[in-house]
């Protein structure tokens, strides 16, 4: 039946009506690729999951061009100051606690930032209780201290050398004069900027200009992402400054003749959002004929750092508590003593510079997972950049969140891709999925305007966030499916019709023509209509709806159509523009649910089919993570008991089923697939200055992979789909296996794996290694990777050689002849091998740290610049205010929404900041259920809350309260502890309605799980795409599923509770 | 009729009926309420403790729950059966003058052969009741082809709202 559903819905609808979610590959990769195989061998789509999780931090992409490259926790005792900030390690990360521990009888100091008295803040030195979701003020003021005691009272040497040749400090900014006479920081002036030979090269305009100190005139130094794609720059992608010392501020050249800017920047101090604009002087000079200043010279600026000598408003002092972001001016917002910030900046950096670079910052969940989680992490990355900490060990950023790194990352995606039969997968962006397509934008009744920087220039004005949804999609940036409002077979089949009689020069040609004369439509403009709809979803590995559903009782109403608990009303008073409202909101938009797991969870009890599934003792499989630098093996200590089956042989045999139905129902068909223009591809040179004019309305064209997704026809044979999922196809010899821009030629690798696992007499997989098993599925992906097999690795670095000119393979050669197997893995925990997949260097027992090939080898970062950036210059991140580091409030959830004001009492109730971090007893929503550890805890569901919010509403530890807003109600017994601040309850986690889980009394309804309360809020800034660092791609950058800033009214209820 | 309440706690009439299975097939000599055995002996007397460390073999194998921690964990079977698991110590030596990764795991990893027999382990495949009515029915009516059978029921506004 779940094959037929499939066959089926691509019949009817499209391929790409099949979706399917499971998180996290690197917790069980191969479980994972088995799923993911069959969804992409049969053009299915596959939901992301690290930025829905709103784990994934925006501001990694934005600075570093890569995503969550971080220490190991062995690096933390290479530290010698270590802040945790927003991360509750002895509860989150429990094995890897004690490194912190054992840091601090070295004599590393160990400082908490956490809004309540958490576990980990019992085992620092020092804690600063910043109030929740108020941590950029910290961080802002944090950063004040250190710009003005390391880089203008005194100019650190350490830290000047590192800034100008890692991050974008020197890099020119243009400055725009607008018509009312005001002056804002416009864009990096570029090569094409410069009219000279430079501006003639290739890729012109993304080669970044700085000045050179001693002769005052601009250089386009290597490493910018301009040198990184074209054949002529070959060998010039580093960061090589060629004996040029660039001017870190406008000031330092050689040529600086005193003339001075005042620029306006905008600030957000206000606690309701509501943006202001400050005054401040910079060092100008022109180059070809436009006003320059470089981000340094801004970053003084924005930070309210004075000089003598500029125009503006500035800082009188540390207790200046009128200005932005001195320390007395955040101490009225985050409530931590203006001296207490003064004095931990000014340790922080003193021991950076003492130690070269060994400050850390463990961060995590606690203040990624806001609204404005980007701009904290921004604020707070900032600080290590300054202190020269990235790509230290010892040093740099240590952001933990999900089991996030599949070390051996090449061969999981090729297995979990199936690109060695087809490319490109269709990949999506969770939170967008699940925002349209659960409706929940029909919830958002407000627009991008109102969170819009004072000095916006408009291109977000007015729009709602589905609008941006839908121009993200249509222009490239992010990917949204379905695709079109038609089935993606027929129209690759209609193209290639049109293509023959001449209509266009290419199919992707062809479909772009129908887009822009409007005779087809993207699926996202329609999404409500019974074509656009997902049809079916196959969840594994995955408690979707008693765990990550933000927005939960949405899902339950309008993709499931079954009870719900929703309580507020649609906000038809502010609808979308491009995307169709529907007055009557389509509920049960499924056809199918399918889940498989081991234990009944909310989700396994909301689906259709249950599939029963081995546990993690049952199976073959392989396991990596940030923390250690390990892979191991699962292996089954029994067979799978039962009726259960692995995950492997679940998707295998449903493979084989959905072939036989469909050669009589669907055969061979050609299947039109629309990808984002992605990171690490010359697609992120697309859209220069990240400024991109929309085509629709417009006279502008629309071109594919241009300012138009990139548009590819492939060929789907879904009877041979059973076959090529147990088989290595063609395509990895032919096209090879590409991670970050690398390809790996795996030929000798498809001739050992076809030696060890022989290969398929006949059928669409004849004469192809065999992946016929768990095991072999494990061993290809080890195989193929070079983090796993040094052959690859040395390959990998000597392309990488290639392309930068500087010596990276040596790395590897050590580890040439290295190949660690499926049988190594279950002997014993095997050290990964250094390789190009990731950033940092392992190379001779060292600890691993991200960026330290980078810094050591001079190798770019994956960004415009090819450093590390303060400032980011996309329209959109202009429009909202964020080009450089700052501080946002939490959102005004009243003033944008109508919600409760904080502090709000009715009888027995207050409205409070509702937060969801992880607890002790639980794994996400696994184990919360296990006896073992519903005896060591209270067991079932509960509300954490401080003594003083208890007593004004009447409620002594252990009574029944429910947290209620307009998405739902959530019912819970109160944990009445002094641990808490007041105005914020904590209710963890993933704690599940299978658990003692009463009728709530506010909708007679069984209460919700955490998630019910909370809903999908996206950033637009989050969807931009095709510009260099900022665009997409899988799990690396998209629209975080955000949470933190949720109000619920917490209320005392009846204490007889009903099940 | 209702049934009288269920008084808290772990014994009841199942569990009663648990332990009178078990002295069928471990005759020792029992207290009345089948809660204690009596053994005598030495070797013999003993054999409980023995037996319930004793297994057959040991599987390494770890938990894939996002936690991060990626420990490697001791499985223990005896008789075909999970038994417990203990942490792997085996990690690879990170080098002189720091501490080592071995030991990894917390009382969660240490908790999760629980699952293997428990009462919520999904031991069969489950349809929801509805569809599967209909969905055999439609196939029997189409012919046996499974797809016009799916299409049959999900065409079918009624039907498809019947198991939503």
């Amino acid at each position: 039946m779940t094959a037929a559903a499939h066959v089926h819905t691509i019949k009817t609808y499209g391929p790409d009506r099949c979706t399917g979610f499971s998180p996290i590959p690197a917790m069980s990769m191969v479980s994972h690729a088995a799923g993911a195989r069959f969804i992409n061998l049969i053009g299915g789509v596959m939901n992301s999951f690290y930025d829905w999780y709103a784990d994934l931090p925006v501001a990694s992409p934005q600075v570093f061009g890569d995503q969550t490259d971080v220490p190991e926790s062995g690096d933390w005792w290479d530290a010698t100051y270590l802040m945790m900030w927003g991360s509750n390690i002895p509860v989150t990360r429990t094995p890897d606690a004690h490194w912190m521990v054992e840091a601090r009888y070295r004599g590393t100091k160990v400082v908490s930032v956490s809004p309540d008295y958490a576990d980990n803040t019992k085992f620092a030195d020092e804690w600063l209780p910043a109030q929740a979701g108020t941590d950029a003020a910290l961080a802002m003021a944090m950063g004040h201290v250190i710009l003005k005691e390391n880089f203008v009272d005194r100019r650190v040497p350490f830290f000047e050398d590192y800034v100008v040749q890692y991050t974008d400090l020197p890099f020119l900014v243009t400055l725009e004069q607008r018509p009312d006479g005001t002056v804002v920081p416009d864009k990096f002036l570029t090569a094409t900027d410069l009219g000279n030979a430079e501006a003639e090269t290739s890729d012109a305009a993304f080669k970044t200009v700085l000045i050179d100190r001693d002769a005052g005139t601009p250089v386009v130094p290597n490493g910018s992402v301009g040198f990184r794609y074209n054949e002529v720059d070959e060998g010039k992608w580093n960061l090589d400054l060629q004996g040029v010392r660039p001017a870190l501020s406008i000031t330092d050249a050689a040529s600086y003749s005193g003339t001075t800017s005042t620029v306006e920047l905008p600030a957000f101090t206000d606690a309701t959002g509501e943006g202001s604009v400050v005054h401040r002087g910079v060092p100008v000079t022109e180059v070809a004929g436009r006003q320059v200043t470089t981000v340094f010279d801004l970053m003084l600026a924005q930070y309210g750092v004075g000089r003598a000598g500029l125009p503006g408003q500035w800082a009188s002092g540390y207790d200046d508590v009128d200005t932005p972001y001195t320390p007395a001016w955040q101490e009225e917002i985050t409530s931590v003593p203006a001296q207490a910030v003064a004095r931990i900046a000014r340790e922080f950096a003193t021991n950076a510079e003492k130690s070269r670079g060994r400050s850390m910052i463990i961060l995590g969940a606690g203040i990624c997972q806001w609204y404005h989680g980007d701009v904290t992490y921004r604020a707070i990355l900032a600080m290590l950049m300054l202190c020269g900490c990235q790509g230290r060990n010892g040093g740099g950023w240590a952001h933990y969140v999900g089991q996030e790194k599949v070390r051996p990352i090449t061969g999981w995606a090729a297995m979990a891709a199936a690109t060695d039969w087809t490319r490109p997968p269709r990949f999506m962006i969770g939170t967008a999925f699940w925002y349209m397509h659960t409706d929940q934008f029909r919830s958002d009744g407000y627009s991008s305007d109102s969170l819009q920087s004072p000095l916006a220039q408009g291109h977000l004005e007015g729009m709602h966030t589905a609008d941006v949804v839908a121009k993200s999609t249509r222009m490239g940036w992010m990917p949204f499916f379905p695709q079109f409002d038609q089935n993606s077979l027929d129209v690759a089949e209609a193209a290639i019709a049109g293509v023959a009689r001449g209509e266009a020069a290419d199919e992707a040609q062809w479909v772009a023509d129908r887009l822009k004369a409007e005779d087809m439509r993207f699926a996202v403009e329609d999404v409500d209509a019974p074509q656009n709809w997902p049809r079916t979803l196959i969840l594994w590995r995955s408690n979707l709806l008693g765990s990550s559903a933000k927005g939960e009782e949405y899902f339950l109403k309008h993709l499931l159509g079954t009870h719900h608990n929703v309580m507020g009303e649609d906000h038809a008073g502010s609808r979308p523009k491009d995307v169709t409202w529907h007055e009557e909101a389509p509920e049960g938009k499924l056809d199918l649910l399918v889940s498989a797991d081991f234990r009944m969870t909310s989700s396994t009890l909301l689906s259709d089919v249950v599939f029963p599934a081995a546990t993690w003792y049952e199976k073959h499989d392989l396991s990596s993570t940030d923390m250690h630098p390990y892979v191991h093996a699962f292996t089954p200590a029994i067979s799978p008991p039962w009726e259960a089956k692995t995950d492997y042989d679940l998707f295998r045999l449903l493979a084989e089923e959905f072939s036989r139905q469909a050669s009589a129902h669907l055969g061979v068909r050609k299947d039109l697939v629309a990808t984002a223009l992605t990171h690490d591809t010359p697609g992120e040179l697309a859209q220069p200055g990240g400024h991109a004019p929309d085509w629709k309305g417009t006279d502008i064209p629309a071109v594919p992979g241009r300012n138009l997704p990139e548009l590819k026809i492939v060929e789907r044979d879904y009877a041979a789909v059973g076959q090529k999922f147990s088989a290595v196809g063609p395509l990895a010899e032919k096209l090879g296996f590409t991670t970050k821009h690398i390809t790996y030629d795996v030929t000798h690798q498809i001739r050992q794996l076809a030696q060890k696992h022989g290969v398929f007499d006949s059928g669409a997989a004849a004469g192809r290694p065999a992946v016929d098993t768990d095991a072999r599925m494990a061993e290809a992906i080890l195989l193929f990777s070079g983090t796993t097999n040094g052959e690859l690795a040395v390959q990998g670095f000597e392309t990488l050689e290639q392309r930068t000119g500087v010596q990276l393979a040596d790395l590897a050669r050590g580890s040439q002849e290295k190949r660690i197997t499926f049988a190594d893995t279950q002997a014993a925990p095997v050290p990964v091998i250094t390789s190009p997949e990731w950033s940092g260097s392992e190379t001779g027992g060292r600890r691993y740290a991200p960026f330290t090939i980078n810094i050591e080898r001079l190798k770019p970062f994956h960004t415009l610049t090819g450093r590390m950036h303060f400032f980011l210059d996309h329209d959109w991140i202009k429009d909202m205010g964020e080009s450089l580091p700052i501080y946002r409030p939490p959102l005004d959830m009243h003033r944008l929404f109508g919600e409760p004001q904080l502090g709000q009492r009715g009888e027995l109730s207050i409205a409070v900041r509702y937060l969801t971090p992880h607890n002790k007893w639980s794994i996400h929503s696994e184990y919360q259920d296990n006896l073992f550890m519903l005896s060591l805890s209270r067991g079932g569901t509960t509300v954490w809350m401080s003594p003083q919010d208890a007593a004004l509403i009447e409620v002594s530890d252990n009574d029944w309260v429910e947290c209620l807003n307009t998405n739902g109600v959530y019912v819970g017994r109160a944990i009445v502890s002094h641990r808490m601040p007041a105005g914020v309850v904590y209710v963890h986690h993933a704690q599940e309605r299978t658990i003692d889980v009463p009728k709530s009394e506010t909708t007679g309804r069984r209460g919700g799980i955490h998630n019910s309360v909370t809903r999908i809020l996206v950033k637009p800034t989050h969807m931009i795409g095709g510009y260099a660092q900022l665009s997409w791609a899988f799990n690396y950058l998209g629209p975080t599923g955000n949470q933190r800033d949720i109000v619920s009214v917490v209320r005392k209820r009846s204490q007889e509770v009903r099940y | 009729m209702a049934t009288p309440p269920i008084a808290p706690g772990t014994d009841g009439p199942a569990s009663d009926a648990l332990l009178k299975i078990g002295q069928f097939f471990t005759r020792w000599d029992q207290s009345p309420d089948r809660r204690a055995v009596f053994r005598s002996g030495g070797r013999a007397g003993d054999a409980f403790y023995r037996n319930r460390w004793s297994h057959d073999k040991v599987v390494r194998s770890t938990h894939g729950v996002n936690c991060t921690g990626s420990c490697s964990w001791k499985v223990y079977v005896k008789d075909g059966i999970i038994t417990w698991e203990a942490q792997e110590t085996d990690y690879p030596s990170v080098g002189p003058d720091r501490p080592e990764y071995e030991p990894r795991g917390c009382p969660r990893g240490a908790a999760f052969s629980w699952y293997t027999y428990s009462p919520t382990r999904v031991r069969y495949p489950y349809v929801r009741g509805v569809l599967l009515g209909m969905y055999r029915q439609a196939k029997e009516e189409v012919g046996g082809d499974p797809v016009l059978a799916w299409q049959a029921v999900v065409s079918d506004p009624e039907k498809r709202r019947a198991f939503q």
